[in-house]
């Protein structure tokens, strides 16, 4: 039996798609943490497919038009619909475009221990004349009567809705529907076409009239059929509720005259924990992994392998690992806020700012996931409805650092003494520079934000342990076999190029390697960034397949010491890791989203930028140890021209906006 | 009158609802045709409204397509 799980968006669809196939794909309190469709075997056999959030089958966004394709035209035998409890009037509009398609489905409504009223499921099962499964979070005993519901749900069809014998939909269906669409019905093609949904009317090659203001003809009537049949089914069903006074209080504070500050704390928060909480946990890690090394030396192999597996294995995943505290708490701190229902409204509060960049506060999601993973930023960017906000959003997030960066910055801030500042200011500049690349996008292409931007605020709700600790799970194992997979693997080809020479083998030294006499040709580049060494241009171009390589490369070619001649140098390292080319995952992220063309683009951008960033940086503080007066003044024109420029264009927006007003 | 022209702890029911095809649809797949509001935040480009047990953030330029009368 196959089966899909399909609803709203944050219904907690595949909280209960884990449960059942008993997985551990992400999950949050905000809408678009699904953005593709994930199909898994459950213990009994059945294939379960994960369907992304829709609020109905006539698609806005490019993720509600996979879950359209796959609802109208996938070989499902039965749909298991998520809805949720308090908002079950909503939750079942898109509900009845199924039981008009007459489709095999099971309700199953979520949330019961939030449930803000009395509900009565047997009477809502006899009146849609599908099962109706109550779940929650809570109760775990209901995977069972799911999968029992699904095979009931086999043998009998949902009663029609009895708006589709409606005269005016009869009407309709029959001067419209010429050809006849497979696996839709009739009156499903009718009530779309009165919908003006374009995609079903090319399917049954029906020509939609140009009617200009909508609320002129009768577009809504399919709306107004459906909301009317559905409170006729919920009368004496369900309690009507609002919503909850917690979220109204804590929203007065956290969106009222404070929710500026409360946001900064909140961020700052998240950057003090992770650094400095992480700091001693890291100091422990890099020592017992020293401990091993040593252990290693003293054994009697091969000279060879033994320095294969100190530097190349040991050396090389361990450089990366001993960052793993501060990756696990972002990790937990970034499920923590999804969970809550904050990052919901850090979209609204960042709303008004995104709007000056071409975006909307809807971006401000993919730029939270990006602290972690770019590549799964790039992803959720398909949430986004408008094409070229999505588009610009998908080509900026990857210059956000990751968390594979964060172990770069830590690594380097960790060996020559830098404060937390400096890596925090890593994250200040690579935020920085994608605005700035989003506004010069905005000029070229004179492009206004053309998402209409509507987005469900949901809830707050007490974290659940559980959850915020398996989404921070997921995520370390996944950053934890990245690091036993692609970064072994990369750092034993490394130490293997750097270890052989071409005409003598092993060389027991890295002077002569192979990686040395191929970088020595790249590595002039870099000189005037100040890491004009081999050894940093092959810890960078290992960086472009994953970016924890770096530390490993840099560890397996003798450590922070040998790489960099000076702090200034490693600093401008820092900046130009923080920019440069995005890995390969994320790179095919981009391609895939807007093209091979913008993910090209995307590598020549990041790393231009990345080149002219550490370029200033490190001539500006070479020139300031020769002489402080002339970059000081140089650098304070530089910041006076920019403030001068600022300041005019926000008095010319003003008078304007007085000018329009008057 | 229109949903982005009331202020914080406005709140009255939906009249009409204008825009664009694609907005007018999802608008109206929301459920907000005669719908009950509250204005709960608002900022210079969009306003978060309360309709029953939902609440939306909804664009400036949308929520000035929504016709409302206050009570």
């Amino acid at each position: 039996m196959k089966i899909a799980l399909c609803g709203n968006p944050n219904v907690g669809k595949t909280t209960l798609f884990n449960r059942l196939t008993r997985s551990d794909e992400p999950v949050g309190n905000w809408h678009g943490v699904t953005v593709d469709v994930r199909t898994k075997k459950s213990s009994r056999g059945v294939f379960i497919s994960d369907l992304p959030g829709a609020y109905s089958l006539t698609a806005r966004t490019a993720e509600e038009r996979i879950t359209r394709d796959n609802i109208l035209f996938g070989d499902y035998d039965v749909i298991v619909y998520v809805a949720e409890v308090n908002n079950l009037r909503r939750n079942l509009y898109m509900f009845m475009q199924l039981a008009e398609l007459s489709k095999p489905a099971v309700l199953v409504v979520n949330m019961m221990d939030e449930a803000r009223g009395a509900i009565d499921l047997k009477l809502l099962s006899r009146r849609l004349g599908v099962p109706v499964v109550g779940t929650s979070v809570k109760d775990k005993s209901q995977k069972a009567s799911i999968l029992e519901a699904a095979e009931s749900a086999l043998k009998k069809k949902p009663i029609a809705p009895d708006y589709v014998r409606d005269s005016a939909v009869n009407q309709f269906s029959a001067a419209s529907v010429g050809k006849k669409i497979s696996g839709l019905t009739d009156a499903f093609v009718a009530l779309k076409i009165m919908e003006r949904d374009e995609f079903i009317a090319d399917k049954a090659g029906y020509q939609l009239k140009d009617c200009g203001d909508c609320c002129a003809c009768d577009v809504d009537l399919p709306a107004k059929l459906r909301y009317g049949y559905i409170d006729r089914i919920l009368s004496g069903v369900a309690e009507r509720s609002s919503v909850p006074q917690s979220t109204l209080k804590i929203d007065k504070v956290a969106l009222g005259k404070l929710a500026l500050p409360v946001f900064l704390f909140v961020m700052a928060a998240v950057f003090v924990i992770t650094f400095e909480l992480g700091k001693p946990i890291s100091a422990l890690l890099a020592g017992l992994i020293e401990r091993a090394q040593g252990l290693v030396l003293q054994t009697d192999m091969p000279p060879w392998v033994v320095a294969l597996l100190a530097d190349g294995v040991v050396g090389g995943v361990g450089a990366v690992l001993a960052f793993l505290p501060q990756v696990v708490l972002i990790f937990l701190l970034t499920a923590l806020l999804q969970d809550s229902g904050y990052m919901s409204r850090v979209a609204f509060l960042t709303d008004d700012f995104f709007k000056k960049f071409g975006l909307n506060g809807r971006a401000a999601f993919s730029m939270v996931l990006g602290l972690g993973c770019s590549a799964t930023a790039v992803l959720s960017s398909r949430g986004i409805s408008g094409e070229g906000v999505r588009r610009r959003a998908a080509f900026a997030t990857p210059f956000c650092p990751c968390s594979a960066r964060l172990a770069v910055f830590t690594a380097i801030a960790a060996y020559f003494g830098l404060s937390g500042f400096a890596v925090a200011a890593m994250y200040i500049l690579g935020f920085a520079v994608a605005l700035v690349v989003l506004k010069i996008m905005q000029a070229i292409r004179r492009e206004e934000s053309d998402d209409e931007f509507i987005m469900e605020m949901p809830p707050y709700r007490v974290p659940s342990a559980k959850r915020v600790f398996s989404v921070a799970l997921s995520n370390v194992l996944a950053f934890i076999s990245r690091v036993g997979s692609v970064v072994l693997g990369l750092s034993v080809i490394m130490w293997v190029l750097c270890n052989f020479s071409m005409h003598d083998g092993f060389t027991g030294g890295v002077e002569n390697s192979i990686m040395c006499t191929l970088c020595t040709v790249v590595a002039p580049i870099f000189a005037p960034l100040g890491f004009g060494s081999w050894r940093a241009t092959a810890a960078l171009i290992s960086g472009i397949a994953a970016k924890e390589t770096v530390v490993s490369v840099i560890g397996a070619l003798g450590g922070m010491g040998e790489v960099f001649a000076s702090r200034a140098a490693a600093v401008s390292f820092m900046i130009f890791t923080t920019l440069y080319v995005p890995c390969v995952a994320t790179l095919s992220a981009i391609a895939k989203e807007n093209g091979i063309k913008s993910a090209l683009l995307s590598a020549a951008v990041h790393t231009l930028v990345a080149y002219a960033c550490a370029l200033l940086y490190y001539q500006s503080a070479v020139w300031y140890a020769v002489d402080k007066f002339w970059v000081i003044t140089a650098w304070a024109s530089v910041i006076a021209v920019i403030v001068a420029i600022s300041a005019a264009s926000i008095v010319r927006g003003r008078t304007k906006s007085l000018r329009a007003k008057t | 009158m229109t949903l982005f022209d009331c202020r914080v702890g406005s709140n009255g029911y939906v009249t009409r609802i204008g825009g664009g095809a694609d907005t007018h649809r999802r608008l109206v797949d929301l459920g907000f045709i005669d719908a009950c509001y509250r204005i709960r935040a608002r900022n210079r480009h969009s306003v978060l409204v309360d309709f029953g047990s939902t609440s939306c953030v909804i664009q400036s330029s949308v929520a000035a397509n929504i016709e409302i009368r206050e009570r």
